[in-house]
């Protein structure tokens, strides 16, 4: 474990996704893991059908910052920032606006 | 001698039952500390603190704090010391790599509140003198109450039509309300649903609709101060109005004139789609998605993480994809222009690809 990840990891926040399906949009956004840095601490996803190529990333509620934005693949990164403060809601648009999903992203803080 | 020990006796007992008396107000009267943060600045108005009502039993309202206790503002102040500049090295398509100093990302301090209403007024004194985080709070949480019901009564509702139905709804006053599609939500998915309504809720109780109709106000004046955050937020709304040119702009300024690595992949996707009307420019954007790509590269290129790893072949398939509508003259072009910008661009690089910090 280098001095980078034990930095981090005090920092981090672990991420609990709870993403629901959403039709054709299949919006299941997982967190594959917490992420220690240097930023980032979960990558979030969707799950497109189709081949989509463009995705827009919102936070409707709560606390947390995304960047990128908007995206050319189903991946974005989640940033919890504004830790101990519960849920963070999440909308993905995909290329047109009537086609989205959303759901939970939690930050802990350890 | 008695008479003068028993009046000591006294007086001790009675400077003890002080010191408990004391005691007990100063805890009964402090406020819990966050483990980030510091009080500073200009408590709330005593209007902004409104009476309890919260609903009991099986309702999803939820409680409320003490409302006679003070509400100040509060600065988050980082528990290790911020990520100072640093170099990365960035592969280029010829030696040698370009050398970068990357710079950790600027947030906003102010802490999220537990309940916008208890500090309403004081975020609007600072906002109005001039404090650039208090202005972009009111327009980012402003905004977020957009997604709150408006009373207990249609929140409850709400839930219940969740609970009952598995679908959730979202008031009117939302972008979403009047979205066709309602996914439908079922255990997990739905508790964390009902979580968020009922959150939101909360935080935004006391807030009303000619407040929340000040967010946009007060993100002007946010951008006014030149704060990173405030900018990309305003570049933002552009594409929230639809306005893909206008919004276009503005990132090419993000990332010409403040290296802001979060440009990247927005304009990569506006110019495979082409911008103002124009017909897709897969050069310009094969550019923009191999220079995030190459930047992302030097930060989590190691990093064994799943998520990084499929950060990175996300952004690889979309580079691939592009690269099938080049000529491989075109794809030269592109990497020659990612080149040039990362060697000259005097302010690259900035964003939370490279960690953050607080005003």
């Amino acid at each position: 474990m280098d001095t980078t990840f034990r930095k981090h990891r005090r920092l981090a926040v672990q991420l609990s996704l709870l993403l629901a399906a959403a039709s054709a949009l299949a919006a299941d956004v997982n967190c594959i893991d917490y992420t220690p840095g240097p930023a980032e601490c979960c990558t979030l996803s969707t799950q497109s059908a189709g081949s989509s190529v463009e995705y827009t990333w919102y936070i409707t509620w709560g606390p947390g910052y995304i960047e990128p934005f908007v995206t050319s693949y189903p991946w974005t990164a989640f940033h919890c920032y504004e830790t101990d403060f519960g849920m963070a809601w999440i909308v993905v648009y995909v290329d047109d606006d009537d086609d989205w999903g959303d759901g939970a992203a939690n930050c802990h803080q350890y | 001698m008695v008479r003068q020990t028993q009046a000591l006796r006294v007086g001790l007992a009675a400077a003890a039952l002080g010191i408990v008396a004391l005691a007990a107000v100063y805890v009964l009267t402090r406020r819990p500390e966050s483990r980030v943060a510091a009080p500073i600045e200009a408590s709330a108005s005593p209007a902004t603190a409104t009476a309890s009502t919260s609903v009991a039993g099986a309702s999803a309202s939820p409680q409320r704090r003490d409302a006679s206790l003070p509400v100040t503002v509060k600065r988050i102040q980082p528990t290790e010391p911020a990520q100072i500049p640093r170099r990365i090295s960035v592969r280029l398509s010829e030696e040698p790599a370009a050398q970068i100093e990357v710079r950790p990302y600027r947030l906003p301090s102010i802490a999220r509140p537990e309940r916008l209403a208890d500090v309403y007024g004081a975020l609007r004194t600072m906002a109005e003198a001039g404090d650039a985080s208090a202005a972009y709070g009111l327009h980012r949480w402003l905004g977020e109450c957009q997604f709150a019901f408006a009373d207990a009564k249609s929140l409850d509702q709400a839930v219940d039509k969740l609970r009952k139905e598995g679908v959730m709804t979202f008031p009117a006053s939302s972008d979403l309300a009047n979205s066709s599609r309602r996914p439908v939500r079922r255990g997990e998915n739905a508790a964390a649903a009902e979580t968020a309504m009922t959150q939101v809720y909360a935080f935004c109780e006391g807030i009303t609709p000619e407040q929340k109709q000040e967010a946009p106000s007060w993100l002007e004046k946010a951008a006014s101060s030149g704060e990173l955050y405030a900018l990309r937020a305003q570049a933002d709304e552009w594409l929230k109005n639809g306005d893909r040119t206008r919004f276009t702009t503005a990132y090419e300024e993000l990332w010409a004139k403040h290296g802001y690595s979060g440009s990247l992949s927005p304009l990569a996707v506006m110019y495979r789609r082409g911008v103002a009307g124009g017909d897709p420019d897969y050069v310009r954007s094969y550019a923009y998605q191999l220079t995030e790509l190459r930047l992302v590269q030097a930060v989590y290129g190691a990093s064994e993480f799943p998520s990084h790893r499929n950060m990175l072949m996300g952004i690889e398939n979309a580079l691939s994809n592009t690269a099938s509508y080049l000529t491989p003259q075109q794809t030269a072009d592109a990497v020659r222009m990612s080149d040039r910008w990362l060697r000259t661009n005097p302010r690259c690089c900035i964003g939370l690809l490279f960690g953050a910090t607080y005003e």
